[in-house]
């Protein structure tokens, strides 16, 4: 489609040319239909900028790839059907029980007792917890593991997008055990998907609908004696209107947030005793009053269906999808992202009603990913950091779960960011001392091969030697040019040291942890 | 519409600018009695019911059943401050200091907006500028740079893994959640010549992001030499950042500003009442950990004040999971030598159902931003209150000395 419209624009333009009896010079001519970068040879510039962003950072010979393989095959092939990867689930062994279903998961930690009901979910949450300590790292080395060595790289920068949109927080409760379901079996299957059922199966789940308390929310009544008891708890529905869906500006009254709380009362968690860990709705807990959401009208004792109905109600609301757009295009883009984005990208969640594959091709294929201006500009996460430079190292998790604490430390730890809003996104939150500090750390540590957690052999990647390594591992890690002053400080810095791998260490260190490596 | 405009270009610029010569001075050598603000941001929303304890009120004890503290006298009931509100029984430790006239409550204090989303709470408390969703800078950034003073590089610090927005501006700011681990990790043998090459990698100070490099490295350097005499042992585990800012205070580093964020007090459920729960297991962490700050600076508690904030309190109701909800109104501690404590400041609303903002929170009588202002300009030396709250006029309350 996009093609096409081009090719049409380029053809009506040879035609004017044509027609003329004095034609112009071509050269003239240039600038209207110069071809944007999607279409023609990519420079090596910009094949690392659609890995950048695109994927999480090139692995060595990446760039080569695509520039020849083109932006849109490129993408055709990341948007395309998943093929096995036996290597990747070889190397996910280690973490296994992170995929494992919250019922398998908990039977092998409490053995058969749980089942029988003679525990109380509250001893059970206390079991859980002493067991489940590592159960956090080990999800996070599945998608660390993922991160640097799936070729499905849109997928799993998708995946780490809604990680942080769907906020949950690892540490609370029982979320322990529905965290690595969440990711794998929930956010992960619909990364490319349709928003609306991914919105759908986020809301039916244990560990939002535990995080957010809605699990316990029910309709205020009273019991005999005419006091209230149980009650409306509106922190889903709020956080629900405001970052998962509409946004804060997204035009919603306080009024809108009660009526979606009593909406979803009843939206709940199965428990053991009744028959497994699963959702579960309530009708005893629904509300079955009238309610009015965003001018629509609910007539009440719809039970679950009114929430679906909400839920398909947000997902195809305007705000939803300029509010999406908005933040695809910081995330790819720009931390301030170019409104021709933001509009392109709306446009297109609206007229495929919620297709995350097409507003994602729209924006990579947007002329605004393709300036200059907004190359080598945006802060890497500190996750991005780790994963981007493992890939284009060669780096790999050792089977330990070191490299969750790492990540800790730098301050992103994978689902324990305890406010709904997740992890942020942009420079402003990312750029300061202790960060800074860390990152150069991380890559002191990693270049000298100390860093826990992690399987790296340097010499394979960089056998270059003398007055080779720094032009070599420059350009493995940041393409080139690279600047003046930083080849400088490399030579200086291994100046008089005979020791390959000390000068490799302290080579790869400093590039790792350059200002020009943090961004990309 | 123009005023703020054009205050808000004027602070985006860096409004050191506007006392050109002073705010470029060399930093002054680390002057003694230095004065010194703390704030500690209780993120989550504190429920002000239960740290100001209206036990005079009848609607407090009708609307919580369950969770809230008794009256003064009775089993687990609230330490009488003036006969109307009382402290949280936890907070104990801190009842000297109030008797001693260095602890003020503010009550029914908070945001003239809203809102009970935490973060965009959280952010109009850290900008003063409720409503204004685009600032980019904080009333405390904002207050150090219109002091136009020079300061040491451990001027600013805040005790919390990313810079606060309320630090945001134009201004150095050191941040970090264990400030006595501020050092590059690196292998013995190459630590020298990387920290070497880091320093030069990172000298242009021309982004925010080299601009941070840097003053990580000089920062690291600087803290390697300093002399630690609190011991950070006698401080509950949650407080262990007073510990920090009470040695930096005593080694005379320089400290103008110290922030420190608390989390965990959005208490939906299991909010529990004197003994066990999770505000009563807070309050324990805060009280102890503020008493032994004060211990510990001794005579320079004279030059300090701490602020304990949040971004709004909680309903006035309990829900149906022994917690409380998002809610409106909440109270502040005001804690130091400067401070005209002894006191409860504000004006009680009451919380009968048509007293209540929207009929089911805590009204809010006194604007947080009185408060913000005027530990500014009254404390840190901010030369108008206008700079500060650009969009607002405060009215002191008298709370400093």
């Amino acid at each position: 489609m996009h093609k096409l419209g081009r090719s049409l624009l380029v053809g009506s333009v040879f035609a004017l040319v044509g027609a003329c009896a004095r034609t112009p010079p071509v050269a003239m001519l240039r600038p209207v239909v110069a071809k944007p970068a999607v279409e023609r040879q990519l420079s090596a510039g910009e094949g690392r900028h659609l890995l950048n962003r695109f994927a999480f950072g090139p692995k060595p010979g990446e760039v080569e790839q695509v520039v020849k393989l083109g932006a849109v095959a490129w993408l055709d092939a990341q948007l395309g059907p998943r093929a096995p990867d036996p290597a990747l689930e070889q190397a996910l062994t280690p973490y296994r029980s992170a995929m494992e279903a919250p019922e398998a998961l908990v039977a092998r930690w409490l053995g058969g007792d749980w089942q029988d009901g003679a525990m109380r979910d509250g001893e059970i949450r206390k079991e859980i917890k002493d067991r489940a300590k590592d159960q956090l790292a080990r999800i996070a080395l599945t998608e660390l593991t993922r991160h640097i060595q799936s070729e499905r790289q849109l997928e799993e920068v998708m995946v780490d997008f809604w990680t942080n949109h769907f906020n949950v927080f690892g540490r609370k409760g029982l979320v322990r055990i529905f965290a690595g379901d969440f990711i794998e079996r929930t956010l992960r299957p619909h990364a490319l998907g349709r928003f609306e059922e991914l919105l759908v199966a986020t809301a039916r789940h244990p560990a939002m609908l535990l995080y957010l308390d809605n699990a316990r929310s029910r309709a205020p009544r009273e019991n005999a004696s005419g006091e209230p008891r149980g009650g409306l708890n509106e922190n889903y529905a709020r956080e629900l209107l405001e970052l998962h869906t509409l946004g804060v500006d997204g035009g919603y009254k306080q009024g809108d947030v009660d009526a979606l709380a009593r909406i979803l009362t009843g939206f709940s968690v199965r428990r053991p005793k009744e028959g497994g860990f699963g959702f579960m709705f309530r009708p005893g807990a629904h509300d079955g009053s009238e309610k009015e959401l965003l001018g629509q009208h609910f007539a009440g004792g719809g039970g679950e269906e009114e929430g679906l109905r909400a839920l398909s109600l947000l997902a195809r609301h305007p705000a939803t999808a300029r509010h999406i757009a908005t933040k695809l295009c910081a995330r790819f883009v720009a931390d301030e992202p170019p409104p021709a984005c933001v509009e392109a990208a709306t446009r297109s969640y609206r007229e495929s009603n919620g297709e995350i594959a097409r507003v994602l091709r729209t924006i990579a294929l947007h002329d605004s990913f393709w300036q200059t201006s907004v190359q080598n500009k945006k802060l890497k996460t500190p996750l991005e950091l780790v994963v981007s430079s493992a890939r284009a190292l060669g780096a790999r998790p050792d089977g330990s779960l070191g490299l969750a604490k790492v990540l800790e430390r730098m301050g992103e730890p994978v689902l324990l960011e305890s406010v709904p809003t997740g992890h942020p996104e942009s420079e402003s939150e990312w750029a300061d001392t202790s960060g800074l500090l860390s990152r150069m750390s991380y890559a002191s540590l990693l270049g000298a091969g100390r860093l826990p957690g992690v399987e790296l052999d340097l010499e394979k990647v960089l056998s270059a030697k003398g007055d080779e390594l720094v032009p070599r591992a420059s350009a493995l890690l940041l393409g080139a040019p690279v600047r003046e002053r930083t080849v400088a400080t490399l030579k200086n810095a291994v100046a008089g040291l005979d020791d390959p791998e000390a000068r490799r260490a302290i080579v790869v260190a400093l590039l790792v942890g350059s200002p020009e490596y943090q961004r990309q | 519409m123009g005023r703020r405009s054009l205050l808000l270009s004027a602070s985006s610029l860096g409004l050191a600018a506007l006392w050109p010569g002073v705010a470029l001075a060399e930093a002054p050598p680390a002057a003694k009695r230095q004065r010194v603000l703390v704030v500690a941001f209780l993120r989550g929303g504190l429920d002000g019911l239960s740290l100001g304890v209206p036990h005079g009120d009848a609607g407090y004890y009708s609307a919580r059943r369950g969770i809230a503290i008794a009256a003064p006298g009775k089993t687990g009931g609230a330490i009488d401050l003036d006969g109307y509100f009382g402290l949280h029984p936890r907070l104990a430790p801190l009842v000297p200091a109030y008797r001693a006239g260095e602890l003020a409550l503010v009550h029914a204090v908070g945001s003239p907006h809203g809102t009970r989303s935490h973060f965009e709470a959280q952010d109009y408390a850290e900008t003063a500028m409720p409503g204004a969703r685009s600032v980019r800078d904080g009333w405390l950034g904002r207050a150090l740079v219109s002091t136009g003073r020079a300061r040491a590089p451990l001027g600013v610090v805040a005790l919390s893994s990313k810079r606060p927005l309320a630090l945001r501006g134009n201004l150095d700011v050191v941040s970090a959640k264990r400030i006595d681990r501020f050092a590059l990790r690196a292998p013995k043998k190459l630590d020298e010549r990387l920290t070497r090459g880091f320093e030069a990698l990172y000298a242009d100070n021309d982004d925010p992001v080299t601009r941070a490099g840097h003053n990580a490295l000089d920062v690291a350097r600087r803290l390697r030499d300093i002399d630690r005499s609190v011991d950070a042992s006698t401080y509950p585990q949650g407080a262990r950042p007073l510990a920090e800012v009470a040695a930096l205070i005593r080694a005379d580093v320089g400290l103008e500003v110290a922030w420190i964020d608390v989390g965990g007090w959005d208490t939906h459920q299991g909010q529990g009442n004197s003994e066990s729960g999770r505000l009563p297991r807070l309050f324990d962490g805060l009280g102890k950990g503020l008493a032994q700050f004060r211990a510990d600076l001794g005579e320079r508690f004279a030059d300090v004040v701490v602020l304990v904030m949040t971004e709004f309190g909680r309903t006035v109701a309990e829900n149906g999971t022994g917690g409380t909800d998002h809610g409106h109104g909440s109270a502040m501690l005001v804690m130091g030598g400067p401070v005209r404590g002894g006191k409860v400041y504000g004006k009680w609303p009451g919380l009968a159902e048509g007293s209540r903002h929207e009929k089911r929170d805590l009204a809010v009588t006194t604007d947080y931003r009185d408060v913000l202002a005027e530990l500014s300009t009254g404390h840190l030396g901010a030369p108008h209150a206008a700079l500060v709250t650009p969009d607002y006029t405060p009215s002191p309350l008298g709370l400093l000395r």
